[in-house]
């Protein structure tokens, strides 16, 4: 319908692209997730992603399913952040270790105690203590104590260290609990299985202390003089080079810029590695396939006949085969990475629509009259096609590219939602994917599917605007439109 | 209007917003139509030409700016001031129908042909299709064009095949004006001709009034009995085509004829210097006088009023003061 | 004449098509049966079913336990012979090529269908008509409405509505899934407006009307969802294309002619436009059945979609297999009725196809 009767610049394009204020819009998001690609490998190396992305231990200093940050003001609830205390930590006003008797050979022992001054208007999401143990034979003993800033304490554990590093994880501990039962028990008379330590311990104590939703916070603040909660850990050390430290790790509700997921991940590094990876696999397999459809389109069109017709019987073929049926069964037998994956939709959509597109369009230009001219002095096929009608092609060409990179930024993420993705990469449509499957959107965990889609979504948008802006430059019976 | 004339045109405006500014295509014609006559419109392309026939049966586009001025028929109707729905019904192909330009993709790809002849009978005279389809057949054979024609599809015809079907289907409800828009631009020679004697034998046949839009002036000598010469919008001479064609007196007019080849007297091929003027800025005052050889203060600055040298001679020039 | 040179066109296509299902099936097929497992499920199969034939069957009971195995055994070994299981894949892969050609889908490993049945048959076929329910319904509404949209724009260029939909045309391309996630979590688990999901509420209501009420209700947000995925760029996609198309020369004789604006509309636009809009209509319909897959588990949606989803993540290679038999049909059977209505509305294309 259109004859593509002008040639273009591919500068002269960019210029007016810009000029296009949909294409503004969409190179100036371009730009920006290039920048957060070019940023990704130097805030979160590469080896330290890939190592660490599955681990379970890297992560276990974060809290679980927290959300960002900036929720805090936005929200204007003052949401708890991690508060961790460690008694390695010299310089810490707030943290005190000391040997509290005679040192001999055969008995030590060593009084650790953290202050923690709690402001915040939400209760921690958990308490952990790590201890970090040393010696040959006699296993330590270590007795913890929590002071309130009311005043009142308990103890809330008291046990044998086996181990080099254990871990007291504190909300969910049995003998905390029934300690803490009876804490309950004593301060308001009610009678509670199982309550949950971080509302307690953080609780006034009134009735309905231990029921998360009826507590209100015990604030250090609302004292005259801002009393913290102590925790003192007393160990007892039977042998002279014995030693114990110990990490203390209030888990808040908020963390980073992004939140975290239930295997306590940074978002964050997910969000800003899924730029670079999105924008390589779509731009990747938008390229290889728009320049072999092109190829294959044209080499239909020129030389017509026999090669025409068995590249249009195969392509016809391509079109009727169920593309995910294939590719999902590839997927799943074969355990792909990213870069298998992209090969194999490379592979399973060689014979696209455009080479019907294209082999239109050079059928087009093959009948204009300088063709003629230039088969008639003799021009070989190759220098007619290179110099003539690829220049012709060539805005077009890049239009398509364009335009085709967010079908695959979908597609890559939609093949991670079925479970079919790069397992060990943190990809957008693995976050989603691991979000939906966790229940996110059944459970309000808002910011662990929103935040990657959004991003998608933009990505994608970025493309659909360039490519809006260059069909209408390219297109000459759009512009007028 | 005096009762002879079966068309008067009295300055026409019509005018379209593009992204650069107002194009005046047709920017203030005027001409009368005389019963059973032809008058041919001359002009280079892009001097408003074929905005003339849209601006005359009213068909506006889209981006129409300014559309003025009167178009009067016999009974004194005036086809500018009309609802679009009474000159839909009434006037476009019944009084006034064109057959349109042999290069413009004018005939509906999906339908054929027959179909696209009987089409006004259909839908104006209100025929059943049987019977248009009857007519149908005697309009194409009319312009030469056997019965099998009625099932063919427009891609299957030559453009001369094609010309034949367009002037069929505007005659198809017997309309008294047909407005020919170069009907023979994109033919050969020998088609051409072919065409111009149809032309010539259905005006005599059935009584028709031709406009004659071209650029062709030894086309125009075919068939025109007046000859009106556009330029830049504007109608710049009208004459009798007698003495038009022994005395063209606007500048304009006669450069034209002497960029025209005669089989008889030797001459010197002359063109035109200077290209066809912007019709979104136009010059001031008289618009041909960028290229005019005789160009003088005044055609800079006034345009030139109607002076009429004879009663069918009129001309648009300040040297005719 | 003409109507003639039509059929066998169609015919042609119709072969080709056939074939194009059949190289698929055959792909698909091959690919599965790498990992190996086809062969090994229908072994164990036939195996289970010898054995318990065997074992049930009141005559053999007179016989010992090692009587019994080795009939199992002799018995097992004739019909893997009888069924060509012995023999090397190619000729397997031919046999099964053949068996789900003619529909012969076998049974599932795991997934069973609502009735028990684990004929791969029965289970595709009762979730069948939930899919079509939600995405032919989805993909029709969407047809119109961008068409009409498309051509409301088209003659009100430059309008409030046009630059809207020109603004949020990007949001499309989105697919229908990533909007369903991001809308259950506004409407669903926020504002609580539409279920989260599944085709009825559970327990379902015994009343027919309420029960179909109740399906509504749940088809709203995922038909939302899919409508929304084309909407923009489809209504732009189509007023650009009834632009391109007002402004050809044939629509100005047309108005010249005097003919009415809806005779205008439909003949000397529409008509001679349908051919992109129905391949549109038809690509949308063969991309639906894809896309579902991912709609369906987001939204738990019970029809084939869905049960890829579950098959592929169990492994339950006959279901796969005959899902892809089911998908290949299908696509086929859209390309093919495309391939009519070409034919029937552009006389150009006639020509110019194949």
């Amino acid at each position: 319908m259109s004859r593509p009767s002008e040639t273009f610049s591919l500068k002269g394009v960019f210029g007016e692209v810009v000029k296009n204020p949909a294409g503004r819009a969409g190179v100036i998001l371009l730009v920006m997730y290039i920048v957060l690609s070019a940023i990704a490998p130097i805030v979160y190396p590469y080896n330290m992603v890939i190592e660490n992305w599955s681990s379970s231990t890297y992560w276990r200093e974060n809290p679980r399913l927290a959300q960002p940050i900036w929720v805090k003001y936005l929200s204007g609830i003052n949401l708890p952040e991690n508060i961790i205390l460690d008694s390695r930590d010299k310089t810490n006003p707030n943290v005190l270790k000391a040997s509290v008797s005679l040192e001999t050979v055969e008995y030590k022992e060593i009084l650790i105690k953290f202050k923690v001054f709690y402001d915040y208007d939400d209760f921690p999401s958990e308490i952990a203590l790590l201890f970090f143990n040393k010696f040959n034979q006699s296993n330590p003993y270590i007795k913890v104590f929590w002071t309130r800033p009311d005043g009142r304490e308990l103890m809330i554990y008291s046990g044998m260290q086996r181990f080099r590093e254990t871990t007291l994880y504190v909300s969910i501990d049995e003998s905390v609990r029934k300690a803490l039962t009876e804490f309950v028990a004593n301060t308001t008379q009610e009678l509670v299985d199982y309550p949950s330590p971080e509302v307690v311990l953080f609780a006034k104590a009134e009735p309905g202390m231990w029921n998360k939703d009826r507590a209100k916070i015990l604030k250090s603040s609302s004292f005259g003089k801002p009393q913290p909660h102590v925790v003192s850990v007393r160990v007892f050390l039977y042998e002279g080079d014995a030693d114990v430290d110990c990490r203390l790790i209030i888990y808040g509700k908020v963390y980073g810029l992004a939140g975290t997921d239930n295997r306590r991940r940074d978002l964050t590094m997910a969000l800003i590695w899924g730029a670079p990876i999105a924008l390589s696999f779509g731009l990747l397999s938008s390229l290889i396939l728009t320049l072999i459809q092109t190829f294959l389109g044209s080499v239909s069109a020129w030389y017509g006949g026999v090669i025409d017709n068995v590249i249009q019987r195969i392509t016809e073929v391509y079109m009727v085969v169920p593309f995910i049926s294939i590719l999902s069964a590839i997927a799943i037998f074969y355990r792909l990475t990213i870069w298998e994956l992209l090969l194999a939709v490379v592979i399973l959509s060689l014979f696209g629509s455009g080479i019907k597109s294209t082999k239109v369009l050079v059928l087009q230009i093959k009948e204009e009259a300088y063709i003629e001219g230039a088969i008639s002095y003799g021009a070989s096929d190759l220098r007619i096609l290179l110099l003539y009608i690829l220049p012709r092609i060539l805005p077009t060409l890049v239009t398509s590219i364009v335009s085709s990179v967010p079908g695959f930024v979908f597609l890559e993420a939609g093949l991670a939602v079925l479970g079919l993705g790069d397992p060990m990469l943190p990809t957008w449509g693995k976050v989603v994917s691991d979000a939906y499957s966790a229940g996110a959107a059944y459970k309000g965990l808002w910011w662990w599917a929103i935040l990657p889609s959004i991003l998608i979504i933009l990505l994608s948008a970025a493309f659909v605007l360039l490519g809006y802006a260059m069909d209408k430059i390219v297109n000459p019976k759009l512009r007028e439109l | 209007m005096s009762d002879k004339n079966v068309m008067s045109v009295e300055s026409l405006i019509l005018h379209y917003r593009t992204v650069r500014g107002a194009v005046r295509a047709v920017d203030g014609v005027s001409f009368a139509l005389p019963k059973g006559k032809t008058i041919a419109v001359v002009g280079e392309s892009g001097c408003g030409k074929t905005s003339l026939a849209s601006a005359i049966t009213a068909i506006l586009p889209v981006n129409v700016e300014r559309y003025e001025g009167s178009v009067f028929l016999e009974d004194g109707v005036d086809v500018t001031k009309m609802s679009e729905d009474e000159r839909r019904q009434k006037i476009r192909w019944n009084v006034i129908s064109t057959v349109f330009q042999g290069a413009m993709n004018a005939l509906n790809p999906v339908y054929e042909v027959g179909y696209q002849v009987a089409e006004p009978l259909i839908v104006h005279k209100k025929m059943k299709k049987e019977d248009a389809m009857d007519e149908a057949k005697n309009a194409l054979s009319l312009v030469g064009l056997p019965s099998d024609f009625l099932k063919r599809y427009p891609h299957q015809l030559s453009g001369g095949m094609k010309q034949r079907v367009m002037i069929a289907m505007a005659l198809v409800l017997r309309p008294k004006i047909v407005i020919l828009d170069e009907p023979t631009s994109a033919l050969d020679v020998i088609t051409q001709a072919n065409i111009m004697n149809l032309l010539k034998k259905l005006k005599w046949d059935l009584n028709l009034s031709y406009i004659f839009i071209t650029h062709d002036l030894a086309l125009a000598s075919e068939l025109a009995d007046i000859v009106a010469v556009m330029y830049a919008g504007r109608i710049v001479e009208r004459a009798s085509s007698e003495k038009f064609f022994t005395r063209p007196e606007h500048p304009y007019s006669q450069k034209l004829m002497q960029s025209v080849p005669t089989l008889r007297s030797k001459k010197e091929l002359e063109y035109i210097p200077g290209a066809p003027p912007d019709l979104i800025y136009p010059p001031p005052g008289c618009r041909f006088h960028p290229r005019c050889p005789y160009a003088m203060d005044v055609c800079k600055e006034k345009v030139p009023e109607l002076r009429e040298l004879n009663p069918d001679h009129v001309v648009y020039c300040w040297l005719h003061q | 004449m003409g109507k003639l040179r039509i059929y066998v066109h169609l015919l042609k296509r119709g072969l080709l098509l056939f074939i194009t299902v059949v190289v698929a099936i055959y792909a698909t097929i091959i690919i599965v049966n790498m990992g190996g497992y086809i062969d090994e499920i229908i072994k164990s199969q036939l195996l289970e079913d010898t054995t318990n034939l065997i074992k049930r069957d009141p005559i053999y009971r007179t016989l010992t336990p090692a009587e019994q195995d080795k009939l199992i055994k002799a018995r097992y070994e004739s019909e893997l012979e009888r069924r060509g299981l012995n023999q090397p894949f190619i000729i397997r892969s031919l046999i099964y090529l053949k068996d789900a050609i003619t529909l012969d889908l076998g049974r599932s490993l795991y997934i069973t269908s609502n009735t028990g049945s684990r004929r791969v048959q029965t289970i595709i076929l009762e979730l069948l008509p939930t899919s079509v329910m939600l995405f032919t319904t989805g993909t029709v509404l969407s047809f119109i409405i961008t068409l009409y949209l498309g051509l409301y724009l088209s003659r009100h260029r430059g309008g409030l509505l046009d630059k809207i939909v020109v603004a949020l045309s990007p949001s499309s391309g989105i697919p229908p899934w990533l909007y369903g996630i991001v809308f259950i979590i506004i409407f669903s688990s926020y504002l609580h407006i539409f279920p989260y999901g599944g085709l009825v509420s559970v327990p379902p209501p015994n009343d027919p009307v309420l029960y179909f009420l109740d399906a509504l209700w749940h088809m709203t947000l995922p038909l939302i969802c899919w409508i929304l995925s084309g909407l923009f760029l489809g209504a732009y996609g189509n007023r650009n294309y009834f632009l391109l198309f007002s402004s050809e020369d044939y629509v100005t004789v047309g108005k010249a002619k005097g003919l009415p604006e809806s005779a205008i509309l439909r003949r000397y636009v529409l008509r001679p436009s349908s051919s992109p809009i129905i391949l549109g209509l038809a690509l949308g319909l063969i991309g639906s059945w894809q896309g579902a897959i991912i709609t369906e588990t987001v939204f738990n949606w019970p029809g084939i979609g869905l049960l890829t989803n579950k098959a592929l993540t169990a492994v339950d290679t006959p279901i796969i297999i005959g899902l892809a038999v089911t998908y290949g049909y299908l696509l086929a059977a859209t390309e093919f009725i495309l391939e009519i209505l070409y034919s029937y509305l552009d006389p150009r294309i006639r020509v110019l196809m194949g």
